[in-house]
């Protein structure tokens, strides 16, 4: 069974914060990639009448990606998604543009510091990928090529209550 | 500048609290680049976080005001925590598809009552869409589905539904 398309709209009230999203699934054997924008656009056209909000005027189309191959991908005991590796790296215009990894693995972040450990093999790898790229450069939202990194430290997310 | 394609890398930790980290990509990449992008970056993160992997995904951004009038001020009284819940029968007899409409329109709620008010042109035409289906130029009519791909029938049900503040 594939899973499905998910088309995913953003909807916005009075508010300044006021701010939800909605999805919708479709098939994933369409052929053209077309059809998906059609099917996004009709199904707003109509929802739109119906909300008191509004629609942010880009949805997003979400594909699944197959990672039944992935390696390393196993689940640790003392795994929190709240222990963040924020990376924070520059565009060619200097933007900075931040990637957190949830639930950082401790043994990366050097002794006595906050600081990750750049010489670890595997961030090394990261760095690398994210700053020359994997046939193409990796970029900030607006498209603009992401060509350094500045900073990567370790970051504590506030714990959520639990009620 | 356009707005670039998103990879959404899905996390869970030993606690069963979810996390999402989100890596943009050009838009001048073909969906197979987009896909190996996919896995890739999926790879990274798995190396360098405790957490386990649960799902990866590529976003497309899509302009939907192309062919569409949408309204481009929220009214004064909407709240995205007054929601509308739809649920849908699929073609699959008891696989369902369920979802939520954040500031759902008031008016369209049926006096004294939690339902969506059905008689409603507006609501009448929306559910005639969803169970009709979408036309589409080379794919001819595209149901929505759920979640596991089965495409969506008839509307079960409708009902106001709020947020906890």
């Amino acid at each position: 069974m594939a899973l499905s398309v998910e088309i995913v709209y953003t909807v916005k009230d009075s508010t300044p914060k006021g701010e939800s999203q909605m999805s919708i699934f479709v098939p994933v054997g369409l052929t053209n990639i077309l059809s998906y924008l059609e099917v996004a656009r009709s199904f707003v056209g109509f929802a739109d009448f119906l909300v008191s909000g509004k629609f942010l005027g880009i949805a997003e189309i979400c594909f699944g990606v197959d990672i039944s191959g992935l390696a390393n991908n196993t689940l640790d005991a003392n795994s929190d998604v709240e222990e963040i590796g924020e990376f924070i790296f520059a565009t060619e215009d200097n933007n900075p543009v931040i990637v957190n990894v949830p639930a950082i693995k401790e043994d990366i972040v050097l002794a006595n510091s906050h600081q990750i450990d750049l010489a670890n093999a595997n961030v090394a790898s990261f760095v690398t990928g994210m700053t020359t790229g994997v046939a193409f450069q990796p970029t900030d939202i607006g498209e603009r090529d992401i060509v350094n990194l500045r900073t990567a430290t370790e970051r504590f997310r506030n714990s959520g209550s639990t009620k | 500048m356009a707005r670039a394609v998103s990879i959404v890398v899905n996390v869970v930790d030993a606690k069963g609290k979810a996390s999402k980290t989100r890596i943009f990509a050009p838009t001048t990449m073909t969906v197979a680049q987009v896909q190996t992008w996919g896995v890739a970056v999926a790879g990274w993160i798995a190396d360098l976080s405790q957490a386990q992997v649960t799902r990866v995904s590529v976003c497309l951004p899509v302009d939907i005001t192309v062919g569409n009038t949408l309204k481009t001020v929220a009214n004064a009284l909407s709240d995205v925590g007054q929601k509308a819940l739809f649920i849908w029968n699929s073609v699959l007899a008891g696989f369902k598809l369920k979802f939520n409409m954040p500031a759902f329109d008031e008016s369209k709620i049926t006096a004294n009552d939690e339902t969506v008010y059905q008689a409603d042109a507006a609501v009448a035409a929306f559910v005639t869409a969803v169970e009709t289906g979408f036309s589409t130029t080379n794919d001819g009519t595209v149901y929505i589905t759920n979640s596991r791909g089965n495409n969506v029938d008839t509307l079960d049900y409708a009902v106001e539904k709020f947020r906890n503040i």
